[in-house]
């Protein structure tokens, strides 16, 4: 074996290897003993679950509408990798890596390699997960089976994302001399994206003429049978085919172009290394040109870097000092976010209207339909996705511990700081969406409307800050259990799938047990109190959401002496 | 103004500061020195409140770090070797942060001397990122010494800055000092130490041991007589024998 490849996966084995042990060491903590006991419970539970309703339950492979629109939805996940910010995380290299490997005598390729052999490891625990823990309702066919088809499909989109990545950092480096050596896989992406584009725009009327979203699906599946659109997302689904099989023998046959598949996607990636090797030759080149250049007509090569003019928030020197997490927290979030983010999901609810208005005559309706849908979905994606409290915090624990501030105050602050935005988002997303129901033919009573919109902002923010406080907490109780820092699970990041669902069904099992006890107290104090019909609603919203946000402060408390007894050796 | 008794932290079967009692008074400047693993950041560490101790006590002021710890926080600075900065603040926007958290009212005016006086008014809308190593130590130097702090705690002050820096940290050091500060700075450079420090607290494997100015450490043993403080230190730290 090769002596650099011999040695870096030594690395590899020996760096997994390291992290079971320390993960397994951190067991002797009581805390994270009674983690791992409720995590083994939770584990047994989805997989009775699954056991026990797995065959009775509805296959989504089985479904033809899926099994249709599913290349479709490759291809967008596939799409993130090329423009979404954030996907070139696929390429970066931990600062060890850097400081040991770069000046090592290793190429660039078996880097690359080194690379794709760690990205294995996540790729193979959440094929596990699907497979064995979910797995129950997805296939006919064996769990290890299953497992190799995941694994299969979740292995070329990593590879994937990281020679989009390659190809990207090429462009940027190398600007034109970069796109010399890439343009093949911009033709092919371009080529999907137009094909799909000019099969379904011209039949946008038959679209437009849909009379529900499930008749709008289904018009739009209809689209996609198209043979220039089958033709061009064919890969696609080879790509998938394998974890739409159902007997062992549909299995075989489509694992082998799934395969192959996988195969072009490593040729693919080592060739766009050498091409980027190539396009920095060049580049140097003409970067030595033109400093050549400059030399000879005596002018100063220099080229200082201006300062960049960034946004920003005011804030006072004196006041309470907890108001200066917050304000940090949201400079790093109004500088990590674009507002053409917001715009695009803004203007999602506006296109639906145009596309579903038509028929059902009332686009209003459809406006306040699709927002009330995408404030719910950014309730649960959106605490993690914003991540601009303890969980991105806690790698500067050495500096917020200095902090003239009490643990409780701390931990208040950062939990605001993503809690509140959020509210604020979904406050706007739900407000568009009271003023569309108030504008369509069948609108709320309008003191009802009145009641909601006046109490959401307090119902949105208990909410949020109860969501915010159980993922911050996790945070401060379990730091070496959980990535940290700003960055999320990443765009595109359909490999990492597995742990996400997870994740989440364990932060919103615990979110509902919250839940239990504020409704207890609105029903106490509906039931003393009898408020008159028209503002009962609100009633209990607001009695809920003050139960909520005094549960959270209860919660903050604890959380706040477990930060006080936190160490930096702990963290990470 | 600080106050350690007893101080012990222990990891496990590891004791990382064991027994440790020390005092230090406004405007001196204490040095803590000791080969890799003495104990020297765990201790700088419990000082600041940033670990708990196994057992001991730490008083910064007359506030009990771990029972008082708000106002014993904002009378200290802490500068470590690496420094720690936020991703999106910029420069001056640090300084801001500091100010608010430590209620100084006249930050305005503050913050410009200090950015001039570390060299950094050219980069004060820069973000960490682009900054240097050197740029970087500068501005948590800035940061920590916004508040005007009575108690400054510094960790290999000197890592990372170019000379011209590292002469004006050792002035910064003595005048703070001489405006009444208890400094405890921690460094391998011996002659930092010799030059600044009033007194030192030579650690090994978790225990003190000499503490006092380099003359009554010196004055301790007869073969310590006409030896460099280098000579004596390594004497202490049980390292000669392997020189």
């Amino acid at each position: 074996m090769n002596l650099a490849v011999g040695t870096l996966a030594y690395l590899v084995t020996r760096t997994f290897r390291n992290r079971v042990i320390t993960m397994a060491r951190r067991l002797r903590q009581p805390k994270y003993a009674l983690g791992f006991a409720v995590g083994v419970l939770y584990f047994g539970f989805i997989v009775f679950g699954q056991t026990r309703g797995g065959g009775d339950g509805p296959n989504l492979f089985q479904n033809d509408s899926f099994r249709a629109l599913a290349p479709l939805f490759l291809v967008l996940i596939l799409a993130m990798g090329w423009f979404a910010s954030g996907a070139q995380s696929a390429l970066a290299f931990l600062p060890a890596e850097v400081a040991l490997l770069f000046p090592a005598p290793v190429t660039r390729r078996e880097l690359i390699l080194y690379k794709l052999a760690g990205a294995q490891i996540p790729v193979i625990v959440n094929a596990l997960i699907l497979a064995f823990i979910f797995g129950g309702g997805l296939q006919e066919i064996p769990r290890w089976l299953a497992f190799a088809s995941l694994w299969t499909m979740f292995a070329t989109i990593s590879l994937h994302r990281l020679g989009a990545a390659l190809v990207r950092a090429s462009l940027a480096e190398h600007g034109v001399a970069g796109a010399k050596r890439t343009w093949v896989s911009y033709v092919i992406g371009l080529t999907v994206l137009a094909v799909i584009i000019l099969a379904v725009v011209p039949h946008q009327v038959q679209l437009e003429g849909a009379s529900s979203p499930i008749d709008f699906m289904s018009r739009f599946e209809q689209l996609l049978s198209a043979p220039a659109v089958r033709a061009v997302l064919y890969p696609f689904a080879l790509m998938i085919a394998p974890a739409f099989a159902q007997t062992v023998g549909e299995w075989s046959l489509a694992m082998i172009p799934a395969i192959a598949l996988l195969a072009a996607h490593l040729i693919w990636v080592l060739r766009s290394d050498v091409a980027f090797e190539e396009a920095a030759v060049e580049a140097s080149a003409k970067r030595q040109a033109v400093i050549d250049n400059v030399r000879r007509r005596g002018i100063s090569g220099a080229n200082e870097a201006t300062p960049k003019a960034t946004r920003t928030i005011p804030l006072g020197s004196t006041g309470h000092p907890a108001i200066a997490i917050v304000w940090k927290n949201l400079l790093g979030l109004m500088r990590t976010t674009r507002p053409s983010q917001f715009i695009g999901i803004l203007v999602l609810p506006v296109v639906a209207a145009l596309i579903l208005g038509k028929r059902s005559g009332d686009p209003a309706l459809i406006v306040a339909g699709v927002t009330g849908m995408i404030a719910m979905v950014t309730f649960i994606a959106g605490p993690m996705t914003v991540r601009n409290d303890l969980r991105a915090d806690l790698l500067n624990i050495e500096s917020l511990k200095t902090f003239p501030l009490r643990g409780r105050e701390l931990v208040l602050a950062e939990v605001t700081s993503s809690a509140l935005p959020l509210s604020l988002f979904q406050f706007v997303l739900l407000g568009i969406a009271a003023v569309a129901l108030q504008s369509s033919q069948k609108p709320l009573p309008f003191g009802v409307t009145i009641a909601v919109v006046v109490t959401l902002p307090i119902a949105l923010f208990g909410l949020n800050l109860c969501y915010s406080t159980i993922q911050n907490g996790i945070a401060v109780l379990f730091p070496g259990w959980i990535r940290l820092g700003s960055e999320g699970q990443g765009v595109g990041a359909v490999d990492m799938m597995g742990q996400a669902i997870l994740g989440m069904m364990a932060m919103l099992i615990a979110f509902l047990i919250c839940l239990i006890l504020p409704a207890l107290v609105a029903f106490i104090v509906f039931t003393m109190v009898k408020p008159p019909a028209v503002v009962a609603a609100g009633f209990v919203m607001v009695v809920g959401s003050l139960a909520l946000v005094g549960e959270s402060y209860a919660m903050m408390l604890g959380l706040g002496r477990a930060l006080e007894r936190l160490e930096p050796s702990q963290v990470g | 103004m600080i106050v350690v008794r007893e101080l012990a932290k222990h990891y496990g079967a590891v004791h990382a500061v064991d027994g440790l009692s020390f005092d230090v008074q406004p405007g001196e400047v204490l040095g803590l020195v000791g080969p890799n693993g003495a104990g020297k950041t765990t201790t700088l560490r419990a000082l600041c409140g940033i670990i708990v101790p196994t057992r001991g006590l730490v008083e910064i002021g007359g506030h009990d770090i771990q029972r008082d710890p708000v106002p014993a926080k904002r009378a200290l600075a802490f500068i470590p070797d690496e420094p720690h900065l936020f991703e999106y603040l910029t420069v001056e926007e640090h300084l801001r942060f500091i100010a608010r958290l430590y209620g100084v009212a006249d930050a305005e005016s503050r913050m410009g001397p200090l950015l001039a006086e570390l060299e950094l008014s050219d980069k004060a809308m820069a973000m960490p990122r682009e900054l240097s190593r050197g740029m970087k130590q500068k501005l948590a130097i800035a940061c920590g010494l916004l508040h005007d702090p009575s108690v400054l705690v510094l960790d290999e002050p000197l890592t990372g800055l170019d000379p011209g820096g590292m002469r004006k940290m050792r002035a910064t050091i003595a005048a703070r000092a001489r405006a009444g500060s208890a400094v405890v700075l921690s460094s391998h450079l011996l002659q930092l130490v010799e030059e600044l420090c009033t007194k030192i607290l030579v650690m090994r494997q978790g225990r003190a041991v000499a503490f006092g100015t380099i003359d009554s450490i010196i004055a301790t043993r007869p073969e310590f007589a006409g030896r460099s403080l280098e000579d004596v230190f390594l004497t202490l730290t049980g390292d000669a024998a392997q020189q």
